[in-house]
């Protein structure tokens, strides 16, 4: 039979191993081979889990200059911070200036460490706002990082559409009177002659100089109007006159030039303010149920009366 | 017989021998990217297909939604055009290029950069920082008149207004000098990479079209562009994978110059 021939010529005679076949099948040998194999891994473990440095790299990778008590400093950092300090590239760099950078990163990595061993992001404030900004940084990383699209801005632009509108722009003359009756004489005179100078002059009305620079936004009209000469003027159009109001200073009376009320402006205009917006409203939830996660899964005790 | 398990264990060691390879390869082309200069890479055959390859594929996963396909920007949004040769921050080397993608603009990243914005002179409260004063509308049309020609106004930085120029111009580039322009965008209109105020007299416009109106709307509005710190998204390789890429577009023969 083929294949006892083929058993045959594959058994290993006189050799130091004596007689063994390894081609014969061996419960024996197989027990003992594993047995052999689970004593190795048992002790390569066991080395491992009690020497003092525990799991360690002995290799730093490419994208680390150095390991710090398994703490990587990346290459990255220690580039820019070469660039920075002398102006070189990395390849560019002396010997004495490679070894100030990677010495000057390690005594700051361990310091670090330390800084953490003695329990200083409890005590000092300045610690302390810098870890709360960089997680409050880190959670919102990926939302602004994430890939957006049209119609997904658009559709934030038009349930915010409140957001977008121009400030509103307001040019006109401020006339004042003493009295009501020479205010009435002018809107008079205005409406028979329309002819707003001689009108002004017939009733003997004094321009006030507002809007003398030119037009004003509607959040500076604001301040520089009386509150009720501001509703009033809100709702002139170019040309229109007001009817008399009262203030502290006299009976005004406004023309009004130019009123440009607030309005939408286009999506494309405002896109950038848009995604801008958007990022930050996403920022906010991902914030708030950020915080309300870590609420939950810490054991806080509050003092009676200030809970 | 024999030979079918020969066959099979000379396919698992070629198998096994391939894995290792393209591990080692894998291993040996990550050191080429952290470890050597980036310029040099990309004039290294044997690298630059690869940096391209990656690079590409990163760029067009996390930075063309904003850059675009093609790489050339979105004026709508503010974000740059890394094809020509004007850098709104440091000199574009491949190291600064990658200190942005790692952390960011604007990003609340505090390693990146956070240094200022362009304030909304249109609103009650323009600069949310400090106190800035607002502008009449007049003063931001005068302001983007002269912003607008500032490239014609002569080519010697910080040439005062002479009797050549229009009123309004001459307004406009008091306004400039009286009103803190100058001090994030410089006496002479043009700009300051150390702290990411553009060029003003360079006609290459970061938002919008160079228009007086879109540049009136920069004014009146403000600009608070944002690019974001890929830190936590990209390994530090793929970083420095993108970044030399994002250098490679602005370098190559026919790049825009500035």
């Amino acid at each position: 039979m083929p294949g006892r021939s083929h058993i045959k010529q594959a058994r290993v005679k006189n050799n130091r191993f004596g007689s063994m076949n390894w081609t014969r099948v061996s419960p024996r040998r197989a027990l003992i081979l594993s047995g052999i194999g689970a004593l190795l891994g048992l002790v390569v473990a066991g080395f491992g889990l009690f020497t003092s440095k525990g799991t360690r790299t002995f290799v730093v990778p490419p994208e680390d200059v150095a390991i710090v008590n398994n703490v990587p400093i990346l290459t990255s950092d220690y580039d820019a911070l070469l660039m920075a300090t002398y102006n070189v590239s990395p390849a560019g760099a002396s010997p004495e200036q490679r070894k100030t950078i990677i010495d000057a990163m390690i005594n700051e990595e361990l310091y670090v460490q330390r800084g953490i061993e003695l329990g200083m992001q409890t005590d000092v404030i300045e610690v302390r706002q810098a870890l709360v900004s960089a997680v409050e940084a880190q959670q919102t990383a990926d939302i602004i990082a994430a890939p957006f699209n049209d119609e997904e801005l658009k559709a934030f632009y038009q349930n915010h559409s409140n957001m977008y509108a121009t400030e509103g722009k307001i040019q006109g003359r401020d006339y004042v009177a003493p009295d009501v009756a020479q205010a009435q004489l002018f809107l008079a005179q205005l409406n028979s002659t329309g002819n707003e100078s001689a009108a002004s002059k017939a009733a003997a009305m004094r321009q006030t100089g507002l809007f003398s620079d030119g037009p004003e936004f509607y959040f500076a009209a604001k301040l520089h109007m009386e509150p009720a000469l501001f509703s009033v003027a809100q709702t002139l159009k170019p040309g229109m006159a007001s009817r008399p109001v009262e203030l502290s200073d006299g009976v005004h009376v406004l023309v009004m030039v130019m009123n440009d009320p607030p309005h939408l402006m286009p999506f494309d205009t405002v896109k950038d303010k848009v995604l801008r917006d958007m990022r930050e409203k996403k920022s906010q939830i991902v914030r708030a149920s950020s915080g309300a996660f870590l609420r939950r899964r810490a054991d806080i005790i509050v003092t009676r009366g200030l809970e | 017989m024999p030979y079918r398990k020969l066959a099979l264990g000379g396919a698992c060691v070629a198998i096994l021998v391939l894995v290792f390879s393209m591990m080692l390869a894998n291993s040996m082309y990550h050191t080429a990217v952290m470890n050597q200069d980036p310029q040099w890479l990309l004039t290294q055959s044997v690298w630059s297909g690869h940096v391209r390859d990656d690079g590409g594929s990163l760029f067009r996963t996390h930075c063309a939604s904003c850059h675009g396909n093609d790489s050339r920007g979105n004026a709508a949004i503010g974000a740059a055009n890394l094809t020509d040769s004007d850098y709104l921050y440091g000199n574009g080397d491949v190291l600064e290029t990658e200190q942005i993608v790692l952390h960011g603009i604007r990003s609340g990243n505090l390693r990146g950069w956070n240094l200022a914005s362009m304030p909304a002179y249109g609103t009650e409260k323009p600069y949310s920082l400090y106190a800035v004063e607002p502008l009449s509308p007049g003063e931001i049309d005068k302001l983007a008149s002269y912003l607008q020609d500032l490239g014609r106004l002569g080519g010697a930085s910080g040439q005062e207004p002479d009797q050549s120029m229009s009123a309004t111009l001459i307004e406009g580039s008091k306004l400039y000098a009286s009103k803190g322009c100058w001090d994030c965008h410089g006496a002479d209109a043009r700009g300051d990479t150390a702290i990411g105020a553009p060029n003003l007299r360079d006609h290459i416009w970061l938002y919008g079209d160079g228009s007086r109106q879109s540049i009136a709307h920069s004014l009146t509005f403000g600009r608070h562009g944002q690019m974001p710190a890929f830190e936590k998204t990209l390994s530090p390789v793929q970083a420095r994978t993108v970044a030399i890429y994002a250098w490679s577009l602005s370098h190559k023969a026919g790049a825009r110059e500035k």
